[in-house]
């Protein structure tokens, strides 16, 4: 009984034959894991901007801390694997921009770009989501944090080549759009709560739902009637569509007893930089409570864009991120505020990771449960350089990996690590993205 | 910037770039960099040119054109972008609470936000259109005055949805219903009609319309007729939402959807007369102003910072003022003065308030919520390009920027794009005591393999460094007194020496180069797309209408709706 909550949504219930069909497409490892009893396991990336650190200060294999940079990170050390030296090596490859406006489409889906303002692929993400994440609420979810240029240079998730995810940037209206209508009922024991996404007394009227009818119906009549791209983009409305209606279907989600949507407080202007870490906060805990309460399985955390357009005011640096990157206008000579930037996002990060890991799950913790991606674009900054990158692995996704160290992947390709991590999730693929790119997954990971 | 890559882009874009002088490297990123999105070129200079969206290639600002075979390129189908919805939300139901401005942001690639190929619905705008389509719907303050008055009670109560239905239909989709569609709207007033009542009948209607993808997209298919080949010729209910789309950034309103079905948009002349009349209404104002924000950049704005100890008056009030002045600035110039892109570019005017009265170092208002047209010295300001907007806006923190300025006017006012910046280049030395801004920057790019690349801006900005960082004449730089000697390269017809911002604005202002330019942005926000070389014989006849209008920005506007593009549709494939 302790674990009926944990067992895979009413869809899966009532509709047993479908979500046996998955499973038995999965590989063992996952399709065991998935319907065993037990917490599910999660998967979150996290995307820094303007690198994370290059030089002495980055992590080393032999010493006992992760250094000053990432020192607020030490705590969580036996759940971390920092890999070093990754090449994203399909940033060199197809069309696209400067390093900004490629890296960020690169990063995660490891194949040329479509075209200058397109991803070429899917990113690992939605491919884990497209796995993992079908019998939950969202497939996936998307945070972001203050993005100035919609270009590009912030353009992360891609659902397929050329189909961008955007994120959504304002806690509020996430909230809003997360637990609108999932309201925990008195606990029905077994530490069980019922969350019921159907009000008591549903209106009368849905005027949502029918004209969510009504365009679906329109969508199907106007499709027959294009073709090539335009027929492409109306498929990326109905398919957008098919998802809302999807999660309308999913009346009930069964929730762990704990599940608390968190308490946001009075709206702030989102877009303030001054709110920049208010905002991030924010979204962290809100993607956490989604994660826990089950209602996603796929979450990401977009930090600003690429070209970092942050002062970082509140820690007295007071210059763009993208200014101290390249030291302009001798911002940063000595390159303490870059320093004093990368030291707040591993601030976040053991934010991050102390959230996951006060969450008790199972017989450990939500972290143990989770995989966190945390990724930067660049290995140094000033040069737009992606072939020393440095990334972490975090949580270790119910023993997948073999954490507490520092592994220097010698040149690997990001999409080894992608791969990799794919696996972790039941994914048995050998390659990802461009195989041209990819060796296969990387064995000392594990 | 390697040797190969500009010659891979001497043989790739020699239309758009200027490869004899860029041979070398380019200058650090971040000067570049302005936030625009990508540039067109691959990192070998092997995208854009032949890349499937763009067969036919890029055309060249500085080569005469001359329409030869008649062609148009693809129309691929747009999406209505954020401030059209906002618009078109007002225009059938007078909401005025802009619910798209919480929507995910329009992509912006190049220097617009309405690239078409750009325009999917992912989930969460899905998301944004259900709700607000049922939050717009449900916030009908007056369900009889929607339906125009008519009861939708007792015996008449089925024609008064009907007509209801079949005009609001018409205007959202910008055509009439067909048959099945009014059947079916019908047919979901009378299930809503039947489980609530008759207003709640009408909200149905509005939802299920607001979230249908005839009113989200605007689809065509054209018609048989057409005198391009490979194309065929646009309806007159395209037509109209064409019109609407490009001058009020809307939907039609009911006098053109009428002249549709009359049959009265079939002449150019016709078209001409509705584009007049429909730049008459204020809402044409709006509409086009967001070209020309786009056009120059005063998002940069936004994100500009500056040394706060340097610049300690430049905070947001400013910023706004700055872009404030600007906006009031192209209004002037194109609805109420002359409409010349030549007094755009030279006007010895614009309109400030306090703070910006400081910056100019000229009287003005008292306060920072008036704005006052006032007359600036002639030797010292021109037009857009020595406004604080762009000044500000494309400079650096600590001082000014001529690479970024250049590059403003390189890109946006002379129509030549520029290869992207190489990763690995030196950084901009710092400032230092008698060493000038410009100096610093010249030191920069002295290597021979830099200077390629940065002659084709620097030249252009350099002439500007009698303005700082926020746009204040300044005599010395770093107590070096401020050389603004500059050069013109690689133009058609404005290249040579010049020396500061209102003799620069002069040389851009007499140049068919710049007058050919200005069709070339706005064919490519027109048309939601950048130009192929089978957009030839539109770009020409733009082209051709403007210099025969002596550059009236009005009449480019009604140019536009002239063109083989506009009257012609071609699949996208």
């Amino acid at each position: 009984m302790v674990d009926h909550r944990w067992l895979l949504s009413r869809r899966a219930l009532l509709g047993g034959v479908g979500a046996l069909g998955v499973s038995a497409l999965l590989p063992r490892g996952l399709a065991s894991r998935a319907l065993a009893a037990g917490p599910p396991t999660r998967f979150v990336v996290v995307h820094v901007p303007e690198g994370m650190w290059n030089g002495a200060m980055r992590p080393s294999a032999t010493a006992t801390t992760f250094g000053p940079i990432f020192e607020a990170m030490d705590p969580f050390k036996s759940q971390i694997l920092a890999l070093s030296n990754l090449n994203m090596q399909s940033r060199d490859h197809g069309p696209g921009g400067d390093g900004h406006h490629r890296g960020v489409p690169h990063m995660l889906t490891g194949t040329e770009m479509a075209d200058e303002n397109n991803a070429g692929g899917a990113s690992v993400d939605q491919k884990i989501a497209q796995a993992i994440g079908g019998d939950s609420k969202f497939g996936s979810l998307q945070f972001a944090v203050r993005i100035i240029y919609n270009d590009t240079n912030s353009r992360l998730i891609w659902s397929a080549a050329k189909r961008s995810v955007p994120a959504i940037q304002d806690p509020w209206e996430a909230y809003k759009r997360i637990f609108t209508g999932v309201m925990p009922t008195a606990a029905a024991g077994g530490g069980t709560t019922s969350m019921n996404s159907a009000p008591a007394a549903p209106p009368k009227i849905d005027l949502r739902k029918s004209a969510l009818d009504y365009a679906l119906s329109e969508t199907a009549s106007l499709r027959t009637r294009l073709s090539g791209p335009d027929r492409d983009r109306l498929d990326s409305y109905q398919e957008s569509l098919r998802d809302i209606e999807k999660r309308l279907g999913t009346t009930t989600v069964s929730v762990p007893g704990s599940c608390t949507p968190p308490t946001l407080g009075t709206a702030i202007d989102k877009a303030a930089e001054a709110n920049y870490p208010k905002i991030g906060k924010l979204q962290m805990d809100l993607m956490v409570a989604a994660l826990q309460c089950n209602l996603t399985r796929v979450a990401t955390l977009q930090w600003g864009n690429s070209n970092d357009q942050c002062t970082y005011s509140w820690l007295g640096v007071n210059a763009l991120g993208h200014d101290l990157a390249h030291n302009n206008g001798n911002v940063d000579p000595s390159g303490s505020k870059k320093q004093t930037v990368f030291r707040w996002y591993s601030e976040q990060a053991a934010y991050l990771l102390g959230k996951l890991q006060s969450i008790p799950e199972g017989t450990g913790t939500m972290l143990d449960n989770t995989l966190i991606l945390w990724v930067s674009e660049f290995s140094e900054s000033n040069g737009h350089t992606a072939d020393k990158l440095l990334w972490f692995l975090m949580g270790n996704a119910n023993g997948y990996f073999k954490q507490g160290r520092v592994v220097n992947c010698a040149g690997r390709s990001t999409n080894d690590v992608h791969a990799t991590v794919c696996n972790a999730f039941g994914i048995a693929d050998t390659t990802f993205g461009n195989p041209a790119y990819c060796k296969g997954a990387i064995a000392d990971l594990r | 910037m390697s040797k190969r890559r500009c010659a891979a882009l001497a043989a790739g874009r020699l239309a758009v770039l200027l490869l004899g002088a860029c041979t070398g490297t380019i200058e650090s990123p971040d000067t570049w960099a302005d936030g625009t999105g990508p540039r067109n070129a691959g990192p070998n200079g092997t995208a854009a040119i032949g890349s499937a969206d763009n067969p036919g290639g890029v055309i060249s600002i500085t080569t005469p054109l001359k329409c030869t075979t008649k062609a148009i390129g693809p129309t691929p189908m747009k999406r209505l972008t954020h401030a059209e919805y906002d618009n078109a939300v007002s225009d059938l139901l007078g909401d005025k609470t802009h619910p798209a401005q919480n929507f995910p942001p329009d992509t912006q690639s190049g220097l617009f936000d309405n690239t078409a190929e750009a325009q999917t619905v992912p989930v969460l705008l899905a998301d944004q259109y259900l709700d607000a389509a049922e939050s717009l719907a449900e916030g009908i303050p007056d369900i009889k005055a929607l339906v125009g008055g008519c009861e939708l009670t007792g015996s008449a109560g089925a024609t008064c949805a009907r007509n209801f239905i079949d005009r609001f239909g018409r205007r959202a989709f910008r055509r009439p219903l067909a048959a099945a569609e009014s059947t079916k709207l019908v047919t979901l007033y009378n299930t809503t009609r039947t489980a609530s009542d008759e207003q709640t009948g009408v909200r149905a209607v509005v939802a299920a319309v607001l979230a249908s993808p005839n009113f989200i997209f605007r689809p065509e298919f054209g018609q048989t007729g057409g005198t391009v080949p490979g194309a065929m010729k646009t309806t007159q209910f395209e037509l109209a939402g064409r019109l609407a789309s490009l001058l009020w950034a809307s939907v039609p309103d009911d006098m053109l959807l009428d002249a549709a079905q009359k049959g009265q948009l079939a002449t150019k002349e016709q078209v001409a007369a509705q584009a007049r009349r429909m730049l008459m209404d204020p809402k044409a104002r709006a509409a086009t102003a967001a070209f020309y924000d786009q056009w120059l950049g005063l998002a940069a704005l936004n994100t500009a910072t500056k040394d706060t100890a340097l610049f300690p008056e430049f905070n947001d009030g400013l910023r706004t003022a700055m872009r404030e002045e600007t906006r009031r600035f192209v209004a002037n110039v194109v609805w109420e003065d002359d409409a010349k892109l030549s007094t755009l570019l030279t006007a010895p005017y614009s309109f400030i308030n306090a703070p910006l009265a400081q910056i100019y170092g000229v009287r003005g208002p008292n306060d920072a919520a008036t704005y006052s047209k006032v007359s600036l010295d002639p030797a010292q300001r021109a037009g857009v390009l020595t406004q604080a907007s762009m000044l500000a806006g494309f400079a650096r923190p600590d001082d000014s920027s001529p690479v970024k300025r250049g590059k403003w006017v390189r890109t946006r006012i002379l129509c030549q794009d520029l290869p992207d910046p190489p990763a690995n280049v030196p950084q901009l030395p710092p400032l230092a005591a008698n060493v000038s801004n410009r100096e610093r920057f010249a030191m920069h790019t002295a290597d021979p393999a830099c200077s390629g690349c940065h002659n084709l801006v620097d030249g252009l900005g350099f002439g500007l460094e009698r303005y700082d960082s926020i746009g204040r004449i300044r005599t010395m730089s770093q107590g070096v007194p401020i050389d603004s000697s500059g050069e013109v390269t690689e133009t058609s017809d404005i290249d040579g020496k010049y020396s500061g911002g209102p003799e620069l604005a002069a040389r851009l202002a007499k140049s068919t180069q710049v007058r050919d330019c200005a069709p070339t942005q706005w064919l490519r926000y027109a048309m939601g797309r950048t130009e192929t070389s089978d957009d030839t014989c539109s770009l020409t006849a733009v082209r051709e209408a403007f210099a025969a209008s002596n550059g009236n920005l009005r009449e480019l506007m009604v140019a536009l709706t002239q063109t083989d593009a506009f009257w012609n549709y071609r699949q996208s494939k």
